[in-house]
């Protein structure tokens, strides 16, 4: 209230169109850096921004049509960036982290590259971004107790791959 | 471990809003055409569903537009108007075991009292339904067949052969003097296994005994393309035929025959949920999977043509393709069909209509599924 008052800032006309991305950009605000950080951990920088651009795109082409536009963009991401990584030669073991490693070499990402992709993505999901694991089953195309096995595994082999370094 | 992860906070990021808003600008721009499609998206999309390493083709024919507020892909569609048909002419029965050859399908039934027998049904005729095809004294244990005769282990113990072709006379096996434990088929060759041995049973115009392989406690009895038996020992040592494979002490659930070797199917696996042994293999070479196969709960498998397909909780179906060594590969598809919490299942040639799953519910009753991108 008092900074209309105070700055008087002039609003120009708006499209319905563009009343409808506003939300939509201010879900990009909220939740870019936390979904581009777990797909970058999960699949590899260049992955990351290629699968939360073209959902985030996708998204603003369906406005309204989407329920739960947050749900749908992070089960949206990942399930694109699982498609650009396999879609070279169609195999989840061969995503490259390396981009990654080069940019930020730490342990965490070492480990990381150790494990299977699911293991990977339900890591990540799990403790990075504090999915429950029923999200991450959505997100990831899973089952609950699918999640459940691989945290517990994940967990056991990251375990083992930190006291290792 | 969340601390841990605290360092992915350090990781950069990218703005990429000026990059999404030119997207969408641009997929604005070509809707208009009906069948308007994202290419790449189709594509990313496609690969994320079918999680695929070499495939056997599965998901070709459907390839959803991105929404995922719908299942990602339906790859399988029930086949409602056979499967009434088909049901109805076994009301009233108690499905026990289910088998295939082609296209015919031969189930064990009993009526809730003690009236035990096979009924047959051809999936190729116009209206198939199930007709008796034999009468059984005892209740069947296992039921198996091939396009030339049809198998029944009892729980008696006592094993018999009719042919496929429902002539001729029944034919009994006699001479072993103990009771059988396991019956299985495959390449043709019936195999037995009594608590002693696995012994081959050469089947004609009369049955007799060939073969014998010195086993102990034998369990899980399979057979596989080429005939050979494998079957896991009372001390949990996986065997093919006489040779011992691997130290399977993990808690097997089946063996299931690939054209070219066995599939165990475990709960306990380290390293995954099945894996896959290939025929004349020595030890230690056994192919391990994990590939999208590292799901908790599998509720059903079968033997199909190209190789074992195993159902998964959150249906999940997972086809082997055998051909495609030595990675080893499996085909990975989704379906938005809830399969029953535990199915029993054999595949059927279904023709055009790719394979038919036909399995066996808690309940007794049959439950069918079409799965038109497997061959």
């Amino acid at each position: 209230m008092r900074c209309t008052e105070e700055l008087s800032i002039e609003i120009p006309p708006v499209s319905s169109s563009m009343m409808s991305r506003s939300p939509i950009e201010e879900l990009y605000r909220a939740e870019n850096v936390r979904l581009q950080r777990a797909i970058a951990a999960s699949f590899g920088v260049e992955i990351a921004s290629e699968a939360v651009s073209e959902a985030f795109a996708q998204l603003l082409g369906r406005g309204a049509e989407v329920r739960d536009p947050a749900r749908w963009v992070w089960k949206s991401s990942f399930a694109i960036a699982r498609g650009l990584a396999v879609s070279g030669d169609r195999q989840f073991e061969q995503v490259d982290l390396s981009t990654l490693d080069d940019e930020y070499p730490s342990d965490l990402i070492a480990g990381l590259r150790q494990l299977s992709p699911l293991q990977r993505q339900a890591m990540v999901l799990h403790y990075y971004a504090g999915f429950p694991l029923a999200e991450i089953a959505e997100v990831t195309g899973s089952t609950r107790a699918a999640i459940k096995v691989h945290l517990l595994r994940g967990r056991r082999r990251m375990a083992l791959l930190l006291e290792e370094t | 471990m969340k601390r841990v992860f605290e360092q992915l906070d350090e990781l950069p990021v990218k703005d990429l809003w000026s990059e999404i808003e030119a997207r969408a600008s641009v997929q604005t721009l070509d809707e208009g055409g009906p069948a308007h499609v994202n290419r790449r998206q189709v594509l990313a999309w496609a690969a994320a569903v079918i999680m695929v390493v070499g495939a056997v083709g599965v998901l070709s024919q459907v390839l959803p537009a991105p929404n995922a507020e719908q299942e990602l892909a339906v790859v399988a569609g029930e086949t409602p108007g056979m499967a009434d048909r088909l049901n109805r002419s076994l009301a009233g029965m108690e499905v026990d075991g289910v088998a295939a050859s082609g296209r015919r399908v031969y189930v064990s039934v009993g009526d809730g009292g003690a009236q035990y027998s096979i009924r047959s049904a051809d999936l190729a005729a116009e209206a198939p339904q199930f007709q008796l095809f034999a009468s059984l004294q005892a209740p069947p244990e296992t039921l198996v067949a091939n396009s030339d005769w049809v198998a029944v282990l009892d729980a008696d113990g006592h094993s018999t052969w009719w042919p496929a072709s429902g002539d001729g006379d029944v034919a009994g096996l006699e001479g072993l003097g103990v009771p059988l434990v396991g019956l299985a088929e495959g390449g043709g060759r019936f195999w037995v296994s009594t608590s002693e041995a696995i012994v081959e049973v050469l089947v004609g115009e009369a049955v007799s005994l060939g073969e014998s392989i010195p086993a102990v406690g034998a369990q899980f009895l399979a057979v596989d393309a080429a005939g050979e038996p494998w079957f896991i020992d009372a001390d949990g040592a996986l065997w093919e035929g006489p040779i011992r494979r691997a130290d399977v002490k993990a808690s097997v659930l089946d063996l299931v025959p690939a054209s070219m070797g066995m599939v165990v199917i475990t709960t306990d696996w380290d390293d995954g949920r099945i894996k896959y042994f290939e025929a004349g293999g020595v030890e230690d070479s056994e192919l391990g999977y994990d590939a999208g196969t590292d799901q908790p709960s599998i509720t059903g498998w079968a033997s199909g043509p190209t190789g074992p397909i195993v159902l998964f909780e959150g249906s999940l179906i997972a086809s082997i393709e055998p051909e495609a060594r030595p990675a080893g590969q499996i085909s990975v598809a989704r379906s938005t069909i809830e399969f029953p919490d535990t199915l029993r299942a054999v595949v059927v040639d279904g023709g055009d209509e790719g394979l038919i799953l036909a399995g066996i519910r808690d309940d007794a009753t049959l439950f069918w599924h079409s799965l038109p991108g497997l061959r």
